[in-house]
């Protein structure tokens, strides 16, 4: 099947998460992305001890499909030979600051003068003209954005457990530079994207911000309930825990039959005696009758769990080999009805050299 | 009810202009069947903001039997100003638009679905016929949890696909009190990889003339970013717990009590250990704790978090800040949303715009221009 991205060739410089998922969802999509790594290559692969394994994990994740060039960019040679690549580019993503990437003599002036045609994709905490020049990883950012007072049981602000600030600003990377792809093959440009983590992160906050104005008592933590969806927590269960959303209207008469004839005079009550019911009941159990009743519900599911979901298993999000570890979690798409799948594993550092030069004509003139 | 955040007026917040229409989108037109809150409507809201014409039918109002739901006042006018946000930059068409699916779709470029839609428009099956009588469409169906007749949309709410998809059960300062994101985080990664999806699908277009089906969830979009925690479990069959505000796997990482307040310090590396111990002052029993490895210090963050805790205890936000930042040490104040939306960070990136309709809503969340 030829992917979206066949023929559109990245270079990706940074560590972590946020620049290199947005190039492992370039991957996936068809591109060929080259990453540029030290000497020591990317520090991401170095960690070591009991966390060893989950580190190679997250590096594979991220990095999967991908091609591995190590260049020294502080020596001059490593420098030219990086210039010939971006020559040769569509795409430079690149997630170290702005000041770092200046004295890299790497700035969006100075990759323009080597490819006019590039679209220059850079990735920092706070935007490359920012009146913020700080240090962020995505807890400052989630603290900074709001999302933590935004997040939590009353009075304590909860960071998210995934790393979302970086997620979202991987997203919003690959949507700014497919959109700068469209718009530089027709306007015959190059283009530049700014991506800040701290936009991406009060950007995905709107969905609160109508409380301010209209003064209603959402602009703190809700612990467990969007009122917006209907009325909502999370319920004990005999051996576990259950998410429960029911509509403000009338729950109805199968919910009644369900709570054993019991009628509720709100929705809140409702829950009430839900909670009441849910805790002599094992989850399984729980999830069948609400079911079958029409309730909306889930058990809280851990990770291990998580994996043997039918969403997950039938929607062949992860390939488990036997006895061993996958590669990397499978693409969150499905194009003309085929889950999207890496390309391969994470590259070992410089595998790619000497061939990735000559594949893509990188060569002085 | 209007439906702003806050105005300048209000709160002293500037409002961008609204974003520029961008060459590449002029002419496209987007079909949209969607309920008005969806991720799917959140997508549609997005390509309408790059400068594509949108038309959105709502899925919601289509559907036979379609159950009214009525919730307090206040929360009535929540749902009406997501409404007017979600719908910016949207022509509205009535329901009766799908009766003549053929004439809908002549000439769209992208047909955009989520469940309530695919339930509108008669199931799965109808997508892809309509894909077959439009080659050169693309279809971008953006459902709860997959599967193929929309009704997903009727057995899960954000907070179910949190719980099932384990986010719900990894935030948390304990298991017993585990918590949802406090915005819904789930149809937002929906919507952004959906609408990658769609412009990597436009991509394709151009080069080879085809049309695509592009299929999201957002239980494939939260699954997909759980590598941190399943690989504890892949690696050692060690269960994931919530963690509070530490990361799994470096340290130290936590909100710290000041004085007036609480701050966020985030140690990632070994160099910004070694500065922040300088500044703490290591002697004593602590003295070999400067060359403690990520690791060890994951495992005894108990003890440096008392440690931390002792020292900002003692003095005002600003000025942790202030000494923890001249390390390189990534740090942050917690901020309500109020104060995010009135910072100067916010004002001078210019993160609020105003739509057509009136509504404020958040500028892309990208800044683009040429090179």
């Amino acid at each position: 099947m030829a992917l979206p991205l066949d023929g559109v060739r990245v270079v990706e410089m940074g560590y972590y998460t946020a620049g290199p998922v947005c190039g492992r969802y370039l991957r996936d999509l068809g591109a060929d992305v080259v990453r540029i790594e030290p000497g020591d290559g990317d520090p991401t692969r170095k960690a070591g001890g009991k966390a060893s394994a989950a580190w190679s994990f997250l590096f594979g994740q991220n990095n999967a499909g991908k091609q591995s060039i190590s260049l020294d960019l502080k020596d001059p040679d490593g420098a030219r030979r990086l210039g010939l690549l971006l020559g040769q580019a569509d795409v430079f993503l690149c997630s170290f600051p702005p000041d770092v990437m200046a004295r890299l003599h790497l700035s969006p002036e100075d990759c323009r003068e080597r490819n006019e045609q590039l679209v220059y994709c850079g990735v920092s905490g706070f935007g490359l003209d920012a009146p913020v020049a700080q240090r962020a990883l995505d807890v400052t950012i989630q603290a900074q954005a709001g999302m933590m007072n935004l997040t939590g049981h009353d009075g304590r602000p909860t960071k998210i457990g995934i790393s979302i600030c970086d997620d979202l600003a991987a997203q919003t990377a690959t949507f700014g530079i497919l959109t700068a792809l469209l718009e530089r093959d027709a306007t015959g440009t190059g283009q530049l994207v700014d991506v800040a983590i701290y936009d991406a992160a009060v950007w995905a906050t709107e969905y609160r911000w109508p409380s301010l104005l209209e003064s209603l008592p959402f602009d703190e933590q809700l612990g467990n309930a969007d009122p917006c969806s209907g009325v909502e927590d999370v319920v004990a269960t005999a051996d576990g825990r259950l998410a429960v959303s029911l509509p403000w209207s009338d729950p109805g008469p199968e919910l009644s039959e369900v709570l054993g004839g019991v009628t509720s005079a709100t929705p809140r009550q409702g829950l009430e005696h839900l909670r009441d019911w849910a805790s002599t009941r094992t989850t399984a159990e729980a999830v069948i009758t609400l079911g079958a009743a029409g309730v909306v519900c889930s058990p809280v599911n851990a990770i291990s769990e998580v994996m043997t979901t039918p969403m997950a298993v039938d929607g062949e999000l992860l390939d488990i080999p036997d006895g061993g570890m996958p590669d990397a979690i499978n693409s969150p798409l499905i194009i003309d009805g085929a889950r999207l799948r890496p390309a391969g594993p994470a590259p070992e550092l410089d595998e790619h050299d000497p061939d990735l030069w000559v594949q893509w004509g990188a060569h002085d003139q | 009810m209007s439906a702003h955040v806050p105005s300048t007026a209000a709160t002293g917040t500037e409002r961008a202009p609204a974003s520029a229409p961008l060459a590449a989108f002029a002419g496209l037109r987007i079909v949209e069947v969607t309920s008005d809150r969806s991720a799917g409507a959140l997508t549609g809201r997005m390509l309408a903001q790059l400068g594509a014409g949108c038309e959105r039918i709502d899925a919601g109002s289509a559907a036979a039997g379609a159950t009214v739901d009525e919730p307090p006042d206040e929360v009535a006018s929540w749902r009406a100003a997501l409404a007017m946000m979600y719908g910016a930059g949207k022509q509205l068409r009535e329901p009766a638009a799908l009766d003549d699916l053929d004439g809908l779709l002549s000439g769209a470029d992208v047909l955009l679905v989520d469940d309530a839609g695919i339930r509108a428009m008669g199931g799965s099956k109808a997508l892809d016929a309509a894909l077959s009588r439009f080659p050169e469409l693309i279809c971008c169906p953006v459902t709860a949890v997959g599967g193929h007749d929309g009704a997903g949309g009727d057995t899960a709410t954000e907070l179910t696909v949190e719980a099932a998809a384990g986010v719900l059960g990894t935030t948390g300062h304990s298991l017993e009190e585990t918590v949802r994101a406090g915005f819904p985080v789930g149809d937002i990664i929906a919507a952004l990889n959906a609408v990658s999806g769609t412009l990597a699908a436009l991509i394709r277009r151009q080069r080879t003339g085809e049309g695509t089906r592009v299929d999201t969830s957002v239980f494939d979009g939260l699954f997909f970013f759980l590598g941190t925690f399943m690989a504890k479990w892949l690696a050692a069959g060690i269960e994931p717990q919530p963690v509070g505000n530490r990361h799994p796997v470096i340290g130290p990482w936590n909100d710290y009590p000041t004085s007036d307040g609480s701050v966020v310090i985030c140690v990632a590396t070994d160099a910004a250990w070694g500065r922040l111990c300088e500044l703490l002052g290591t002697g004593g029993e602590r003295e070999d704790w400067p060359a403690w490895s990520n690791n060890e210090r994951v495992a005894r963050q108990d003890e440096i978090d008392v440690w931390i805790s002792e020292w900002t205890r003692t003095r005002t936000s600003d000025d942790v800040l202030t000494q923890v930042d001249q390390l390189g040490v990534p740090c942050s104040r917690l901020q309500s949303l109020a104060e995010v939306l009135d910072s100067q960070q916010t004002r001078a990136r210019g993160l609020i715009e105003e739509a057509a309709n009136g509504a404020s809503i958040a500028r892309l969340p990208f800044r683009l221009r040429r090179l």
